[in-house]
C-alpha cells in the first residue's frame, strides 16, 4: 500500500475538501498545521498536511490527476524512510506546534 | 470596489540554499523556464512547423545577492570555501550543488496566493555566467545565473523534475 501526504494551501482548504476530493477515507489522523521554516511560529499557517494511508494504484492514480488539476495541492511522498516531518523539510516546510 | 480582488500574488521572497540563509537580495527573485523541443516539418507543408518532439527542459532562477555572507558567497561560488578553488576536471557539477528554497513572506498576497515555497533540489551557479564581483567604494551586487538540475518524478520513470511548489 502507498502512503502519501498531501499539502493543502490555506486558501485551497475547506472542511468538505477531503470528501470533495474522494480522499477522506484514506485519513485516519488530524490534519498537520504547516507553516514555511523561514517563518516565525506567530506568523501563522501556510498549509494543512494529510496524510493518506493504505492507497492502491488506481487510487494514486486518480490521486494524481487530482494534484495536476489543483495548484493549491501539493502531494509528498512518505514511507518507512522519509516521515512526514523529512517530507516536510524538503520543501521548506514544518509542522507548526503552536498551531 | 477596486480592481484588483484577488489572485494577484506579488510579495518578497527569502532565499535559503544549502540550508543556509541568502542575505538581502536586490531586486525580485527571477525564475526562467523552457522546453526543448525538435519541430516536425513534411513537404507536403513546406515550412509549416507541424508539431514537436520534446527533447527535455530548462530551468533557471536569476538572484542578485548584495551582502557577502555564507549564503550569498555559497551561491556565487558553490564549489570550494575559497572562491578561488575550483573543482577537479572530470567531477560532475551536482555534487556541489544544493537546494534552493524560496518562502514568500508571511502575511503577502505570495503567501496566500502561491506559491509559498519552490524548492529546487539541485541548483547551482550556471557553467559560462560570469559572478561580476565588484571590490570598490559600491554596493557590491552581484548578479547570478543558477541553473536547475532535474530529479526524477517519482510518479512517472523518466520524467524529470525541476522544482516543487507548496
Amino acid at each position: 500500500m502507498i502512503s502519501k501526504l498531501l499539502l493543502v494551501r490555506l486558501k485551497d482548504a475547506s472542511s468538505t475538501l477531503l470528501a470533495d476530493l474522494g480522499l477522506a477515507q484514506f485519513v485516519t489522523e488530524e490534519p498537520l498545521s504547516v507553516s514555511p521554516t523561514a517563518w516565525p511560529e506567530e506568523a501563522g499557517l501556510s498549509h494543512y498536511g494529510y496524510v493518506l494511508e493504505n492507497l492502491r494504484l488506481k487510487d494514486k492514480a486518480e490521486l494524481d490527476k487530482v494534484i495536476k488539476a489543483n495548484d493549491g495541492l501539493t502531494l509528498l511522498d512518505i514511507n518507512d524512510d522519509i516521515d512526514s516531518d523529512d517530507a516536510l523539510a524538503s520543501v521548506g516546510l514544518k509542522v507548526n506546534e503552536s498551531a | 470596489m477596486a480592481v484588483i480582488t484577488g489572485n494577484f500574488p506579488p510579495g518578497p521572497y527569502q532565499a535559503t540554499y544549502k540550508g543556509t540563509t541568502v542575505g538581502l537580495m536586490e531586486g525580485p527573485i527571477r525564475h526562467q523556464q523552457n522546453i526543448i523541443a525538435l519541430p516536425i516539418r513534411a513537404s507536403l507543408w513546406g515550412q509549416n512547423i507541424l508539431d514537436y518532439i520534446v527533447q527535455g527542459g530548462g530551468v533557471f532562477v536569476m538572484v542578485t545577492v548584495k551582502e557577502w555572507d555564507a549564503g550569498a558567497k555559497a551561491v556565487i561560488h558553490p564549489f570550494d570555501a575559497s572562491q578561488g578553488i575550483f573543482p577537479i576536471t572530470g567531477t560532475l557539477i551536482n555534487t556541489f550543488f544544493g537546494a534552493l528554497v524560496l518562502t514568500a513572506l508571511a502575511g503577502t498576497p505570495a503567501a496566500t496566493e502561491g506559491p509559498v515555497t519552490r524548492t529546487y533540489p539541485y541548483v547551482g551557479i550556471m557553467p559560462g555566467h560570469n559572478a561580476d564581483i565588484t571590490f570598490g567604494p559600491v554596493e557590491r551586487n552581484v548578479p547570478i545565473v543558477l541553473c536547475a538540475l532535474p530529479e526524477q518524478n517519482s510518479t512517472q520513470v523518466g520524467q524529470p523534475k525541476y522544482f516543487t511548489d507548496t
